[in-house]
C-alpha cells in the first residue's frame, strides 16, 4: 500500500512536471527559436519594441526562466511530504513564481504595472496613447494566490501536528 | 477533526483550481474580443469613421462625427467615444461624447455633434478622438487616444 501511494505521487509530479515544462518553459524557448529562423517574424518584433516598447523575446527569456525554477519548485512540493518545511516552501516559490509569470504576460513584460499598461506609439510624428486594462485578471490572480498560500500554511501546520501514520 | 480540516483544506485547493481556469478562459474571451474588435477597426480603416459638417449661415461651425464598430468578438462590449477639439495651447473649444453596448455579431455606430461659436472656430487647431472598448461586465477595457491635426481646408476656412 505504501509503495502504491508512492506510486501515484510520482505519477501525478511526473505529469505535473511534464505540463509545466511543456508550457512555461518548452513552450517559449520554441518561441524564441522560431522567431530567430523565421524571416518575417524578427522585423515585426522589434517593430514593436522601437514602436511600442514591448520586447516579446525578453518576454519568452523571462517566462522560460521564471517557468524553470516554477517546474523544479512545483516537482519538489508534489514529491516531498506536507509536514516538511521543503515542501511549504516550493509550494510557497510555486506560487510566487506562477504569479511573476502571469503578470509578465498580461504586462507585456512589465510586471509593476499590475494589469493595467499605459503606453505611447509614435505615428507620423503622432503620439498615440493606448492603455490597455486587465487589472481585475491581476487583482484575481493576486487573491487566488494569497489564498493558496495561506491554504499550503495551514496543511503544512495541521500535517505538523498529526503523527506519521507511515 | 484533522481529518476534517484536512477535507476543507483540499476542498480550497480544488477551489483554488478551478479559480485559476476560470480566470484563464475569462482572459481568453476577454482578449479575443478586444483583438477582434480592433481588427476590424484596422481591416476596414475606410469604413471606421464618417464625417459631416461645416459652416452655418451664422459663422458657427457644426459638424458631427461617427465612429462605425463591428463587434465579431464572444462577448457584448462597451464601446465609449469622446472628441475634443483643441486649440493650439490645449484648451478644449469643443467636446461631446457618445456610448453605446454592442452585441456580438452586431455592429453599431457611435456619433458626436460637436458645434463651434464662429468666435472660437478660428482658434481650432486641432482634435482629439478617445476610442475606448470594455467587456468581460466591462471590468476589462482597451482605450486609444488619437490626435489629430486639423488643416484650415478640413475645417472650411482654407
Amino acid at each position: 500500500m505504501k509503495s502504491m501511494v508512492s506510486k501515484r505521487k510520482i505519477l501525478a509530479a511526473s505529469i505535473g512536471f511534464i505540463f509545466n515544462a511543456g508550457v512555461f518553459v518548452v513552450l517559449p524557448l520554441a518561441f524564441l527559436y522560431y522567431s530567430q529562423q523565421s524571416s518575417a517574424i524578427p522585423a515585426v518584433l522589434t517593430q514593436l519594441k522601437t514602436m511600442v516598447g514591448i520586447d516579446v523575446n525578453s518576454i519568452a527569456v523571462t517566462v522560460a526562466i521564471a517557468g524553470a525554477v516554477m517546474t523544479g519548485a512545483s516537482l519538489i512540493a508534489d514529491l516531498t511530504e506536507s509536514r516538511s518545511f521543503v515542501n511549504l516552501a516550493a509550494k510557497i516559490a510555486s506560487s510566487l513564481l506562477g504569479l511573476f509569470i502571469f503578470l509578465n504576460l498580461i504586462g507585456l513584460g512589465d510586471v509593476a504595472s499590475m494589469g493595467y499598461l499605459v503606453k505611447t506609439i509614435s505615428i507620423e510624428q503622432q503620439s498615440v496613447g493606448w492603455i490597455l486594462d486587465l487589472k481585475f485578471f491581476a487583482s484575481a490572480m493576486v487573491v487566488i494566490v494569497v489564498a493558496e498560500l495561506i491554504v499550503s500554511l495551514l496543511e503544512y501546520l495541521t500535517s505538523k501536528t498529526e503523527k506519521p501514520t507511515e | 477533526m484533522a481529518t476534517k480540516v484536512k477535507k476543507g483544506l483540499w476542498a480550497l485547493g480544488i477551489a483554488a483550481t478551478v479559480a485559476h481556469i476560470l480566470v484563464f478562459a475569462a482572459i481568453a474571451f476577454s482578449v479575443l474580443t478586444i483583438v477582434s474588435v480592433t481588427q476590424t477597426m484596422t481591416s476596414y480603416p475606410e469604413e471606421l469613421f464618417e464625417f459631416s459638417g461645416g459652416r452655418t449661415p451664422s459663422g458657427d461651425y457644426n459638424g458631427t462625427l461617427t465612429w462605425r464598430i463591428r463587434n465579431q468578438g464572444f462577448l457584448d462590449i462597451f464601446s465609449k467615444f469622446k472628441v475634443r477639439l483643441l486649440s493650439s495651447t490645449g484648451d478644449s473649444l469643443a467636446e461631446g461624447s457618445d456610448q453605446r453596448r454592442i452585441t456580438p455579431g452586431t455592429n453599431g455606430s457611435l456619433s458626436v455633434t460637436l458645434a463651434v461659436p464662429s468666435s472660437s472656430f478660428e482658434r481650432v487647431q486641432k482634435a482629439e478622438l478617445q476610442l475606448e472598448i470594455r467587456t468581460f461586465f466591462d471590468l476589462v477595457g482597451f482605450s486609444i487616444s488619437v490626435p489629430m491635426p486639423l488643416s484650415p481646408e478640413s475645417l472650411g476656412r482654407g
